[in-house]
């Protein structure tokens, strides 16, 4: 038998077992038994000095390329069974993604609170600034200030909760006295908004609560008027309802009285409930600030004009979550308020 | 109040459906609440179905005792077959008869029926089934000039009626009336009102007034005017149909002609009127005085009534017959045996007519007129229009003569309506020819002016327009709203929020973040919340904000704590299967300040309650105690880059070892603890429960202004070394970071990660795992230099706190 069959099987051997091992020791048992140094091809190739000098050269060549090429073949064997061993052993880790995720428990912000950050965020994007004031007001700032008649039932112990005998301070009854108190420590121009808890003298049912929320907002400009007061409504409720202005929630003026604004108007929404009936729904009063109420306050009626706007916004988060009963938003019950998370 | 059509429409034009009118009246701003239908209902055609009827005949019922049938003629040629159950039927009555096809009052569409085998092509309706009346007894039969096939809706008014039920504005009681609401339609509509008729009948009594009857006023200031007639000769008995059916449709209850007139007249034109039997007055004598202070008056509806000095009264020689405006006593009234009545038109104050309303806890359809202040000039138009149904319906002759005592009646104003600040003030450009159109239309009187109008105010609207804006909203609203073009103001202002805001949003955002959802509790809760919190009987906190009239003990006072409000929540779910969880609330405390107002304080706090179990397969739950509640003040201060120091703490509410004062620096920013077992079982809590508190302009003061300031930890390698050390059980943990922090000023983090007590550790002392930072932003720190750190930092620890390294 000549060299050249010799290293065709020997290869042909090597080859064949490389390819019939499986694991990384079978590889290594047949690196040992195909490259070792007893291996037949080392022997082999151990043997080239004693062949005749015309046969070194060919016979070298070729077993050098046989070991070339048993070696790649180890390589890629070895590639391969690590590549099949480690899909193995990730298959053999499936879970069942079915399986909750690891969540943790997310709190809910209170919904009358989140109607309230929201409405304050559109007004913000308009330049107002958000004012606060004191809850235990005067007589003077709840009611004086923004032209409530002596005598009008509004300033009644039946309806409004004094702290003390005289009447001469109450709980506030409306956010208005901070519009008063903003005007009187800030020349205009004016733009700020007044969100806050009131208070009146209610029991508690379905829609009556003796503390609720209220948002106020106050403008007073030059030459503001009945058409900024529109303009700005419309814009909240096109804003608020997440519609465009173009395709915004149908909504109608409808003229109110109101003692600190003079004309004064209601803002009324086309609403449609859970059941799909729909109806109009006062959403707002407002109106432009009454001459008195800006002279009051140390301004030029005259020459300063503008417009005030208020609502509740526990009714309106009540609205728009279709919630049935207001007492709902004073449990704090968290199988009421994790719905709103 | 209710409106009728029917009656409307006697003063004022108006070619609309009801919902047509309602919807103009709300967009110039009298607010329609509802629109009622009585009677046959206004669907298409149904009018055709209900019919006058000639009962031509009536015969027994073959098969029934008491059915009849009828032969009724409703003008086709044949007579139809009606049956019919009601005893009072006979042959010649005029009848209503509602058709098969036709819908009945209710809904109800009435068919061709077989009563006991004998067809009925009809019915003949009573009062009660065409809702003209409460009570019948059987058939109605019309007295009117109608023939058979007439339909009903054109003989009997009211049969098809369309009532709105408004909601009035206080500055508006001149459309608390018929007539007044006619005017305003009138005027919103552009149509012509219909005045009301003020002749006068003729006075055919004997002798005059005064011979009759002595007046006097004492309190003219609370009656400026007082109107009295007299009437002899006076039939009481029913009132005629139509006028039964006005009052009841405008929600009154009939009662007798005479008073039936007084309530008509008021609903006609707004003024209140009274009627008193003349014989039971005592001395023949009215005298108009403010109340005795406790002075007693039987009402009407039979309740003694206690009187005081701020009280108006209308007195015979003798006592109180009525509480002026509000409600008369049963003794003076008008009965079915009266013959000579007192007929009383005044004006009175309206805030004296309110204040007692209020008082008494008495409200009238008088009262409730005359509290919203009626013009003096309206009192002789009540009395005209009575006067002549008094005449025409009960018989009576009319006294001549009129006692009057009336106050000097003011001109009326007149208000300079400029045309610029009609434009400023709607932001629209009016043309001045359509401002005196509309003002012309609500019966002003408008001398127009290139620049201005002179405007003379109607007597019934001085009370409301006094002032050039007064105006300028009457334009607006008839002119109509949706014709001004909306704009936008410029943008001139902030918005943004303040730190302050910012601080509460984020700590809104971080604390529902942690799994805590937010409450509201009410700032009312009860006194003897001090106690419930173990307040010291000195502690100031028990100085409270009382109200003055308080819906409730458990509403008396102003909260000077955050806790209860959540402890109370925390008991209510786990009353409602909730075990634990956790809730947050922003809120204010109010404590008496030296003058006037409160000294109010906003916060943040939160309370954790119950033991957590944990509802997901991987994670286990936290436990509720004083580090849980530590570790959420930490985290909330964070977000406003303030870190917080722990300080010992005593408040009576919390755990007494387990609670801490949170400062940054010298300034106290909040509290977290364990609430006290006491307490919570005070409250109805079930398990752990542990709070925190933050003082939000503590915090927000604290909170750095500074942006955050970049160093370089990034191009530079931290070493990070962990000390085992073994200290007294009696140092405080903190104070580990303290003196590594002091040693060694490369120290950019030290905190205790771990602690040990038991079996490894001598008796009395506690194994603490101290992890260091070392960085120098900037600088490549050598492995010397960090080991000097770290030798520097054991030393001091050693030196100061005793504290040796584990081996």
């Amino acid at each position: 038998m000549s060299s050249a069959e010799d290293l065709q099987r020997i290869e042909r051997e090597a080859l064949a077992a490389i390819a019939a091992a499986t694991t990384p020791e079978e590889i290594e048992a047949a690196r040992v038994a195909h490259t070792g140094r007893k291996s037949p091809l080392a022997r082999m190739l151990a043997g080239i000095g004693s062949l005749p000098p015309e046969q070194r050269g060919p016979v070298g060549k070729a077993g050098n390329a046989a070991r070339q090429a048993i070696e790649h073949a180890l390589e890629e064997r070895t590639s391969a069974v690590q590549a099949d061993a480690l899909a193995s052993r990730l298959a053999k880790e499936r879970v069942d993604i079915t399986l909750p995720g690891d969540r943790r428990k997310v709190g809910a912000l209170h919904p009358i609170m989140q109607v309230r950050r929201e409405i304050e965020d559109i007004f913000l994007g308009m330049g107002y600034a958000i004012a606060d004031g004191p809850e235990v007001e005067t007589e003077y700032h709840n009611f004086s200030a923004l032209n409530t008649p002596e005598g009008h039932p509004a300033r009644s112990m039946s309806d409004t909760l004094y702290v003390d005998g005289e009447h001469r301070t109450a709980l506030r009854p409306q956010t208005s006295p901070v519009q008063v108190r903003v005007m009187e420590r800030q020349e205009p121009p004016i733009f700020a908004i007044a969100p806050g808890a009131v208070y009146r003298r209610d029991d508690v049912d379905a829609t009556h609560s003796p503390m609720f929320h209220q948002l106020e907002g106050l403008a007073i400009d030059e030459g503001l008027g009945m058409a900024d007061l529109i303009g700005t409504l419309e814009y909240f409720v096109a804003r608020f309802f997440d519609r465009s202005l173009e395709s915004r929630l149908e909504s109608r003026i409808q003229p109110h009285f109101f003692t600190f604004t003079e004309p004064s108007i209601e803002l009324h929404v086309r609403w449609t409930d859970k059941r799909g009936r729909s109806t109009w729904l006062e959403l707002l009063g407002a109106g432009v600030v009454d001459p008195n109420v800006i002279e009051g306050a140390g301004h030029d009626p005259e020459r300063w004009t503008g417009f005030a706007f208020g609502m509740g916004l526990d009714r309106i988060a009540m609205v728009r979550h279709g919630v049935p009963d207001l007492r709902l938003m004073y449990e704090n019950d968290l199988r009421f308020l994790e719905q709103f998370a | 109040m209710r409106l009728p059509l029917s009656w409307l429409a006697d003063h004022a034009e108006f070619d609309l459906t009801p919902e047509q009118l309602a919807d103009e009246l709300n967009l110039t701003g009298t607010a329609v609440e509802a629109v009622h239908y009585q009677g046959i209902p206004p669907a298409e055609g149904n009018a055709d179905a209900f019919v006058i009827g000639l009962v031509q005949s009536v015969e027994p019922h073959p098969d029934a005792d008491r059915l009849r049938v009828c032969s009724v003629d409703i003008g086709e040629g044949e007579p139809r077959q009606i049956v019919c159950g009601a005893p009072n039927v006979a042959a010649g009555q005029l009848v209503p008869v509602a058709l098969p096809g036709g819908v009945m009052p209710g809904g109800m569409e009435l068919k061709k029926a077989k009563l006991r085998g004998v067809e009925s092509h009809g019915m003949i309706c009573s009062e009660v089934e065409l809702e003209l009346g409460a009570e019948a007894n059987g058939i109605m039969v019309l007295d009117v000039d109608a023939s058979p096939g007439d339909r009903l809706v054109e003989v009997v008014p009211g049969v098809s009626e369309a009532i709105l039920e408004l909601e009035l504005t206080s500055n508006r009681p001149d459309c608390q009336s018929i007539a007044g609401m006619g005017r305003e339609v009138a005027a919103i509509l552009d149509t012509e009102f219909r005045p009301l008729d003020l002749r006068e009948p003729d006075a055919t009594g004997a002798g005059e007034v005064g011979d009759h009857v002595a007046l006097s006023v004492e309190a003219p200031d609370l009656c400026p005017r007082y109107m009295a007639r007299v009437f002899e000769d006076v039939t009481v008995g029913p009132s005629p149909a139509w006028l039964r059916r006005r009052i009841e449709a405008a929600g009154m209850r009939p009662i007798s002609n005479v008073v039936d007139i007084t309530n008509y007249v008021m609903l006609l034109c707004g003024q209140p009127l009274h009627a008193f039997d003349l014989e039971r007055m005592a001395g023949a004598a009215i005298l108009v005085r403010r109340a005795e202070e406790g002075e007693k008056i039987v009402t009407l509806d039979d309740v003694e009534r206690t009187l005081s000095a701020s009280m108006l009264a209308i007195c015979d020689a003798e006592r109180p017959a009525v509480i002026a405006g509000i409600m008369g006593a049963a003794d003076v009234e008008v009965t079915d045996v009266t013959t000579r009545v007192l007929l009383e038109a005044a004006n009175f104050d309206g805030p004296t007519i309110l204040h007692t309303s209020l008082v008494l806890g008495l409200r009238t359809e008088s009262s409730g007129r005359f509290e919203k202040g009626l013009p003096i000039c309206l009192p002789p138009v009540g009395m005209t229009i009575a006067s002549r149904m008094l005449v025409e319906l009960c018989g009576a002759r009319m006294v001549p003569g009129t006692l009057d005592t009336c106050e000097p009646i003011p001109d009326p104003p007149t208000i300079e309506l400029r045309h610029a600040r009609t434009n400023l003030l709607l932001g629209d450009e009016v043309d001045p020819g359509e401002s005196a159109d509309i003002l012309r239309r609500l019966e002003c009187e408008v001398a127009e002016g290139e620049r201005a109008h002179r405007v003379t105010v109607p007597f019934f609207r001085a009370g409301d327009l006094t002032r050039e804006a007064d105006l300028v909203e009457e334009v607006g609203r008839i002119r109509r709203y949706d014709r001004i073009a909306p704009r936008l103001p410029r943008i001139v202002g902030r918005g943004h929020r303040t730190d302050a805001q910012q601080i509460k949003e984020r700590l809104a955002r971080r604390a529902a973040d942690l799994g805590l959802s937010q409450a509201i509790t009410y700032s009312m809760v009860p006194e003897s919340d001090a106690d419930r919190l173990r307040m010291a009987d000195d502690d100031p906190r028990r100085e409270v904000v009382k109200l003055a009239h308080p819906l409730s003990e458990e509403m008396g006072v102003l909260r000077r704590s955050m806790l209860p409000g959540l402890l109370r929540a925390a008991a209510h779910n786990q009353a409602h299967q909730r075990a634990y969880g956790g809730l947050f609330e922003f809120g204010r405390t109010y404590a008496p300040a030296a003058e006037g107002l409160a000294d109010e304080r906003d916060w943040f706090a939160a309370l954790l309650f119950g033991q957590p179990e944990s509802d997901q397969w991987r994670l286990e739950a936290s436990p509720v105690d004083f580090f849980t509640a530590k570790g959420l003040i930490e985290e909330l201060a964070g977000t406003a880059r303030v870190s917080l120091q722990s300080h010992p703490n005593s408040a009576p509410y919390f755990h007494p070892a387990r609670q801490a004062r949170l400062q940054s620096g010298d300034d106290v920013i909040g509290w977290a603890g364990e609430v006290h077992p006491l307490v919570t079982d005070e409250f109805g809590v079930r398990g752990p429960a542990a709070a925190v508190v933050l003082d939000l302009d503590a915090l927000r003061a604290a909170s750095p202004e500074k942006p955050i300031q970049f160093e370089d930890l990034v191009t530079v390698p931290v070493s990070r070394r962990d000390l085992a050390l073994i200290v007294d059980d009696a140092v405080p943990a903190a104070r580990l970071p303290e003196v590594a922090r002091s040693a060694a000023k490369l120290v950019r983090d030290a905190h205790v990660f771990d602690r040990y007590a038991g079996d490894q550790v001598p008796e009395g002392k506690v194994s603490l795992a101290l992890r260091l930072v070392i960085a120098d932003p900037g600088v490549t720190l050598t492995d010397e230099e960090i080991d000097a750190q770290v030798r520097a930092i054991a030393g001091a620890l050693d030196a100061e706190l005793g504290a040796t390294l584990r081996e």
